[in-house]
Order: C-alpha cells, then sequence, then structure tokens
C-alpha cells in the first residue's frame, strides 16, 4: 500500500482538477468493480460486493483533491498571481518549487525579499496577494508560452522516507484515503460496500454533497487525514493527535459530530484486537462527513483518519506504521458493522 | 399536563447535540398517547406523525441543547472540552455544569488570561480530581454535560437552564394534545441545531411537507443597552419572525399564522440568529416556511428566563393555525 500511496501524492490533482488523479484510479478499479461510473462534477463510484451484505447501504469515502493554486493574472514582467485552491497557510508556502498544468511548469512561490522590508513590514503576516509565482520568465509574452491563467499549480515535492519510518510527501491528504479504499477493492470488502472518490472537499465539501445525494447511504466510513500538532513547543490538548499512536477516530471536529454507536464500536474492536487508536484532542479540522451526515435523509458516519504533521503543505509528514494500523481497523471495522 | 408541567419533565435528560437519544425518548413518551406514528432518523430526528388528510404541515422544535464534551484528559485532573453551540467564552467561567451521567463540576479557565482573550482551549471542566486517573474513573472522553440550574415558576416566569429550546419543544408537545385538526401533523424534533443548524434540513427531506414551521427562542430586546434593537419583550406575547440574518420567513405564511393568533403579536425583525428554518426552507423542491417563537432573557446563560403565558399564547396561535384548513 505505501507504493501506492507514493504514486497517487506524485500525481497532481488540485481542488476542481482531480482528472489524472481520478483517471490512474479508474484504470486500476475498473476491472475489479461489480459497478462503476462517475457522475457530472467528477466523482468516482465504485461498488465491491464483499463477504456479505450487511443490511445497510454503506458508503466508504475518500477525496481525490489536493490543496493548491490557480493562476489568476500575469505580469508585465512575467510573473504569476495567483489564488489558493482549498486552504493553506500562506506563511508556509513562501519560497515552495510548484509545478503548473499537465506539463508541469515549475516555478517558484516568491515574495518581496526581506532585505527589502521595513521594520512594521517584518513583523505583518504575508499575503497571498503580495506573493507570485517565478517561472523564470522576463515577459508576459514569454509566460504565455507556457502558462495560461486558469492553470493549475500543485506544490512540488517528491516522497522521501526518512527517520524511524516517517514519509514525506505533498497531498497525503488526501491520497492515504484512496490508497487505503485502492486496497480494500483489490482484496475484497468484508461487506457490500460503495466506494465513492469524491472531488472538491477542499474547496467546500462540494463532491461529497453530490456524491450523499446519489448513494444516500444508512452509514458512511471517511478515510482523511488530520492535523497532528505533536511538536516541540505544543502541549496537551493542543496537539490534537500524535504521529505513532495509531489511526483517529474522532469523537467531534469543526464540521461533525460522529454517530456514538460507531466511534464506541470501533474503539471497543482496537481494544480487542491490538490496534493502537486515537481522537482528536481538540475540536478542530473537517471531513466530507459534515455533508454527508446531514445531507438528503442524514446518515450515521465515522472517520478514520491518518495523523499528518504539517498537513497543507508541501512537506506532509506520517508515519507508516500508522497507515498500516488504519487499514487493519477499517477492515476489522467493516467485517463487524450492521 | 400545563406547559410548565411539560417543561419540568422535558428538562431532565441532559441532551447537548450530538447525543439526543435521552430527551427524544422522553419526548417519545410523552408523546405516545397523542401520536399515530413515530420514527427516527439516521441522525437521530424524531418524527411524531398525527395522520389526516388535509395539507402535510410539519412543526419543529430543537432538542438538543447547548453543552460541553469532553475531549482531553489534563494530568491535573482536569478535562477540556470542546464547546457545542454559541458562548461568550468569559461568561462561562466558574459556572456550575452537571455530565449526562451525573458527576457535577465547574469551569474554570487557565489562570492569567484576561477576559476578552478567553478562548475554548483556555477553559476545563474541573469535578474536583487531583490527576487524570482518578478521572477518568468517573468520565470518559465524548461525555457530555450541560450548565446546571434548577427548573422552577416565579409567577408566571420560568427559570431554567435548558428553555432554549425544551421550552420550545413543550409547546409543541401541548399543541399536539390540543389540537383537532384534519390536516397530516408532523411534529419534529431535530438535532444537532447549537452547532449549526445540523438536524433540520435531513429531517424535513423525510417528512417532504407543504408547510414547514419553525419553533424556537429568540432573545428578547427589553434589558439595558440592548444592542440589537427589536420589539420583542419577555411577556409580550408569541413571537413572528419577520427575519434573522440567514432566512427570511414566508411572509403570507407568516401572516396566516399572526391572523391565528387572535391576539396581539410580536413581530422580530432582526439580522442575527438562526433557526431551523434555515434547513427547512430550501429543502428539497422548497418549502413553505416559516420561524415563530417566544423570547427569553438570559439565553444559553444555565440560567434563562421565559413566561409562561408567552408559550401558552404561541401554543394557541398554533393550535388554531393547523386547525384550519391551513389554505394560504
Amino acid at each position: 500500500m505505501l507504493e501506492t500511496v507514493k504514486k497517487l501524492c506524485q500525481i497532481d490533482g488540485v481542488s476542481s482538477w482531480e482528472d489524472d488523479v481520478r483517471n490512474y484510479i479508474r484504470s486500476t478499479v475498473e476491472p475489479l468493480a461489480d459497478e462503476l461510473y462517475e457522475d457530472v462534477i467528477g466523482n468516482l463510484y465504485v461498488f465491491k460486493k464483499g463477504t456479505k451484505n450487511c443490511g445497510k447501504t454503506i458508503m466508504v469515502a475518500a477525496h481525490m483533491d489536493e490543496v493548491g493554486f490557480l493562476i489568476s493574472d500575469i505580469t508585465d514582467d512575467g510573473f504569476l498571481r495567483f489564488v489558493m485552491a482549498g486552504g493553506l497557510d500562506p506563511k508556509v508556502i513562501l519560497a515552495c518549487p510548484v509545478r503548473i498544468g499537465k506539463n508541469r511548469v515549475k516555478g517558484v512561490i516568491g515574495i518581496k525579499a526581506v532585505h527589502l522590508t521595513k521594520g512594521d513590514e517584518r513583523k505583518k503576516l504575508p499575503a497571498i496577494e503580495d506573493m507570485y509565482i517565478d517561472i523564470g520568465a522576463t515577459s508576459r509574452e514569454e509566460a504565455e508560452k507556457y502558462v495560461t491563467i486558469g492553470d493549475y499549480a500543485a506544490l512540488d515535492s517528491e516522497c522521501v522516507e526518512y527517520g524511524d519510518g516517517f514519509l514525506k510527501a505533498k497531498a497525503l491528504d488526501d491520497r492515504v484515503g484512496c490508497a487505503l479504499m485502492l486496497k480494500l477493492i483489490e482484496e475484497g470488502p468484508p461487506i457490500d460496500a460503495w466506494f465513492v472518490f469524491t472531488v472538491q472537499e477542499e474547496s467546500g465539501l462540494r463532491g461529497a454533497s453530490v456524491a450523499s445525494y446519489r448513494i444516500k447511504p444508512d452509514a458512511a466510513i471517511i478515510l482523511e487525514t488530520t492535523t497532528a500538532a505533536d511538536l516541540a513547543n505544543v502541549k496537551g490538548a493542543r496537539r490534537v493527535c500524535s504521529l505513532g499512536e495509531g489511526p483517529v477516530i474522532p469523537i467531534i471536529d469543526g464540521g461533525t459530530i460522529y454517530t456514538k454507536t460507531m466511534w464506541e464500536q470501533a474503539f471497543t474492536l482496537c481494544e480487542e484486537e491490538n490496534i493502537p487508536y486515537q481522537t482528536k484532542s481538540m475540536v478542530a479540522g473537517g471531513t466530507d462527513a459534515g455533508i454527508i451526515s446531514k445531507n438528503a435523509g442524514g446518515a450515521e458516519v465515522m472517520a478514520v483518519s491518518l495523523a499528518v504533521r504539517y498537513i497543507h503543505s508541501g512537506s506532509s509528514v506520517a508515519k507508516i506504521e500508522d497507515m498500516n494500523n488504519m487499514l487493519r481497523l477499517v477492515r476489522t471495522f467493516l467485517a463487524n458493522f450492521s | 399536563m400545563t406547559i410548565f408541567e411539560i417543561l419540568k419533565e422535558l428538562a431532565t435528560p441532559v441532551s447537548v447535540s450530538g447525543s439526543e437519544a435521552a430527551i427524544t425518548a422522553k419526548i417519545q413518551e410523552l408523546c405516545k398517547p397523542y401520536a399515530d406514528e413515530i420514527t427516527k432518523t439516521a441522525m437521530g430526528n424524531l418524527i411524531v406523525r398525527k395522520s389526516g388528510n388535509g395539507k402535510r404541515v410539519m412543526l419543529m422544535a430543537h432538542c438538543d441543547t447547548v453543552g460541553f464534551i469532553v475531549t482531553h484528559f489534563e494530568e491535573c485532573g482536569v478535562m477540556r472540552v470542546g464547546v457545542l453551540g454559541t458562548q461568550k467564552m468569559w461568561t462561562l467561567v466558574g459556572k456550575p455544569i452537571v455530565f449526562a451521567n451525573g458527576v457535577r463540576g465547574v469551569i474554570g479557565c487557565d489562570d492569567g488570561v484576561k477576559a476578552n482573550d478567553i478562548a475554548v482551549h483556555n477553559l476545563y471542566i474541573d469535578i474536583g480530581a487531583v490527576n487524570d486517573s482518578e478521572a477518568k474513573k468517573k468520565l470518559r472522553r465524548g461525555d457530555t454535560a450541560v450548565l446546571a440550574g434548577d427548573t422552577f415558576l416565579s409567577d408566571d416566569r420560568i427559570f431554567s437552564p435548558v428553555l432554549d429550546n425544551r421550552l420550545g419543544c413543550a409547546v409543541l408537545i401541548d399543541v399536539l394534545t390540543k389540537c383537532q385538526s384534519d390536516n397530516d401533523l408532523y411534529f419534529v424534533f431535530s438535532v444537532q441545531h447549537e452547532v449549526g443548524v445540523r438536524g433540520a434540513g435531513s429531517a424535513s427531506y423525510e417528512v417532504d411537507p407543504e408547510i414547514g414551521i419553525a419553533v424556537d427562542m429568540t432573545d428578547s430586546a427589553d434589558l439595558p443597552d440592548t444592542v440589537n434593537k427589536s420589539e420583542v419583550k419577555l411577556g409580550g406575547g408569541a413571537v413572528v419572525r419577520v427575519c434573522n440574518n440567514v432566512t427570511i420567513s414566508n411572509p403570507k405564511l407568516l401572516n396566516f399564522l399572526e391572523f391565528h393568533a387572535h391576539d396581539n403579536v410580536q413581530r422580530d425583525v432582526r439580522l442575527t440568529g438562526n433557526t431551523d428554518l434555515t434547513g427547512i426552507q430550501a429543502s428539497r423542491g422548497g418549502v413553505y416556511a416559516a420561524s415563530v417563537g417566544v423570547a427569553l432573557r438570559h439565553r444559553h446563560s444555565g440560567t434563562e428566563i421565559g413566561s409562561v403565558s408567552d408559550a401558552e399564547k404561541l401554543s394557541k396561535m398554533l393550535v388554531n393555525a393547523v386547525n384550519s384548513d391551513m389554505k394560504l
């Protein structure tokens, strides 16, 4: 599964431009699916029969899009202005390499050099409006040979395994969820389920809104990643969750109050089967469950998330053993769910 | 039962957003003798049907209250929490709370934080434990609590921590017991209102009504220096909510309801607040929908003040309305 995670992270799929991710996933699952279709907004639906039917309509979901940028303007001297697709902290993108469009035109995100800033300006947080992408062009005409307004730009970052079983990559959020779903489909799920690869989660849970309306699940399990702040200067509850402590089963986050019977069952299963697990110690973040829980007639929802440091940056980091435990948990949960 | 007696029954269960099973069980018990059908949706919304051949009419009141959910145990024995619903953080410090399992405690705040700077992560619940093992003997992550307080009557005034929206629920139950309608009535007790009107939409989708009326509490504007001006007073009677910052009630329906009060009605025109109308009005292909209620003082404070006569007048308005042919 690690190889699939790395492969998926390397494909660019900025929110609303998920085509390449979807095409790769589709080509992998098409021979295995019992039913497969794409909807108008770009969600990919795969129905896979399991060992048994649990008596409810089950939806397992992960989103294909990653946070990134869209080119909004080209200046006279060949620099690119951009807007965010999804939420990123402006501080973490400065000096980051990016790659633009299908041709992966290389660029760097820049801002006025520090030696040109005066006292007060240095204290201010940088704004996206003050930044630009430098593709090494010296005029608008030259830049227009390589990029067009509306092109997407993804963070340019390689997958690197380092330290004691850590992985650094861009787009762990949520290629890990997608990789997990591919694995479940490949090995055959314990129960009949719809596996939905959603679009535009990062820009407002939009794909999931459409998908939940089409499927109208009784229960949904959302496979995601979540922010871990287990860092040097962060204490107690504000860490939210930690790497190496297993998959995260949230009780509540910024957008959803998860179904109690589901997370209680997940906790019990983890204890019985010795799977490490944790929950979020602070109300933070959100998942596609936010819309799936309340759309149409509503659904029971649970999320299983991977703890990720520096999420929504080019250098997001997770522990590989957490991914493996996440898969174990989801498999066990589905096998026991009714 | 009088409205106050119903309210007293409804005030006992601790049911915050996301944990409505206890209150819906109590409501089901009270509604059973009068209902033709009672169902619960995936999210926990309770639908009590009184069948009829006329119009499909839904009255909705949210049954969750604001409260707290345990997210983390500190080594020193206190618990960090999530705050469910809108609260001014500094007003919570020092307030007594009670958990669903009966454990009692108080809300504390990290030392040295100025009132205006208090954020949710500065707050904690203290049950008197001196380390996390002791606290974990009584509580777990995910356990929920409400601001503690008695429910009592002082002449016409009701004092209670949960008038928002157990008083709205009490009105619905009162209407159910008193109405004699040919319409197909759905009394819906919705969930997760306080965390962003999350249950109303899916409840409305399930019922698919022609007409929908959201019953909720509003703030009276009769205290010193009220910022959001309005004519609404405690004891001023039923309130029809013309608009808030998210929705505008259907004027035809509002006028219809006002007429059927056969009494003075207060008109609430404000650019604040959010009601279940948000989930009802744009549901499916749209619903004729409006929002009504009564005024409270000190909403969400742990000691809310409402008026019995206001609630009775609201009930009467709704009974008269649903007893009619509801032709707008």
